[in-house]
């Protein structure tokens, strides 16, 4: 039994001495062990805090500063090179082409549905009643008595 | 870190699209993984002009990889292993990748004060790490910065797990001792 706690000590130590006192870093296969000596063991919980410490100075690394802007941009500008999407992408570079085409289908379909819904204002027969109706004697008579009253 | 499938799935579509030209999906993917290349090239050549270089070089190679990705890596450990082998090559090229210590400079161990005044804690953490010999400095950054798993790391490098295991405990214990008087500060400190 002594012998086995010894053995699991060892690895424990071995494990926190490699990666560390983050837990996430453990290699899943020993995690249970590792629980287990942390809630029973006070070396082990002892050497889970030197390592933890020394974690904390190495955190302390100067901040490495984020990529500039300009290899934002030389990444972004190759990434737009390289794959330049099909032959239509490039005639129509908004997004997607179905949209825009959709929305002209639907108006010109509005449009022709209008134009056969709307009731005809002007039917030929009306046509012919007006005509005869502007272009009768009586009413030809009545503009010319018009004119002469001016 | 383990990922599970989906995320291997989402990296997929998203490949897709950037292989399809969708200027979107690219500005994730550079969102997302351009930071990490870019301090893991800085951590292994110690050059941030370098390591802008082999950054963009493997984002290079990740757009003209996408019309082929296959949905069995995540972009991310992708990245980091073209990002590892461009800085090996680098650091071969320059007959500077070798388990050898970088040669120490002069310099006498100083006591606390003098460390204060000389420089700060976050500078002696960033040069004891670039005196580390290149792979048990690469294998640190990965696990200890990147938060890489230890499978993830060792397939980066190329390394079985318990290789990658050697070179992170002989590199935390490089590290411990070249920075044993900032550690005795930091006892001082919080003491």
């Amino acid at each position: 039994m002594k012998e086995k706690l010894t053995a699991e000590l060892e690895r424990f130590k071995e494990i926190v001495e490699t990666y560390g006192a983050r837990e996430e870093a453990w290699p899943a296969d020993d995690l249970p062990m590792m629980q287990r000596l942390l809630d029973t063991s006070d070396v082990a919980r002892s050497l889970l805090r030197q390592e933890a410490k020394f974690d904390l100075l190495l955190q302390q690394e100067s901040l490495v500063p984020p990529a500039s802007a300009a290899l934002l941009g030389r990444v972004l500008t190759s990434a737009e090179e390289i794959n330049q999407g099909s032959f239509l992408k490039s005639l129509w570079p908004f997004g997607a082409l179905w949209q825009p085409a959709a929305g002209m289908v639907m108006a010109a379909c509005i449009g022709i549905f209008l134009g056969f819904a709307s009731p005809d204002i002007i039917t030929s027969t009306d046509e012919d009643t007006l005509n005869t109706l502007v272009f009768s004697s009586t009413s030809l008579i009545d503009l010319e008595n018009d004119y002469e009253n001016l | 870190m383990m990922h599970s499938l989906g995320d291997i799935e989402k990296d997929a579509e998203l490949m897709q699209a950037v292989a399809g030209g969708n200027a979107s999906a690219s500005r994730v993917v550079v969102d997302l993984y351009l930071n990490g290349a870019y301090r893991l090239a800085l951590r292994i050549l110690g050059d941030a002009s370098l390591a802008e270089d082999m950054a963009q070089e493997a984002f290079i190679r990740l757009w003209k990889q996408a019309p082929k990705w296959q949905p069995k890596a995540q972009i991310r450990t992708w990245l980091h292993r073209v990002t590892h082998n461009l800085c090996v090559d680098y650091l071969r090229k320059q007959k500077r990748y070798s388990d050898d210590e970088v040669p120490e400079m002069a310099d006498p161990a100083p006591n606390a004060l003098e460390l204060k005044a000389q420089r700060q804690l976050g500078d002696k953490v960033t040069e004891a790490l670039q005196k580390l010999p290149a792979r048990q400095r690469i294998a640190i950054s990965l696990v200890h910065f990147e938060e890489c798993g230890n499978m993830e790391a060792a397939a980066i490098m190329d390394i079985s797990v318990e290789a990658l295991e050697s070179l992170l405990a002989r590199g935390r214990r490089k590290l411990k001792e070249l920075l044993l008087p900032a550690r005795r500060m930091l006892d001082g400190v919080e003491g």
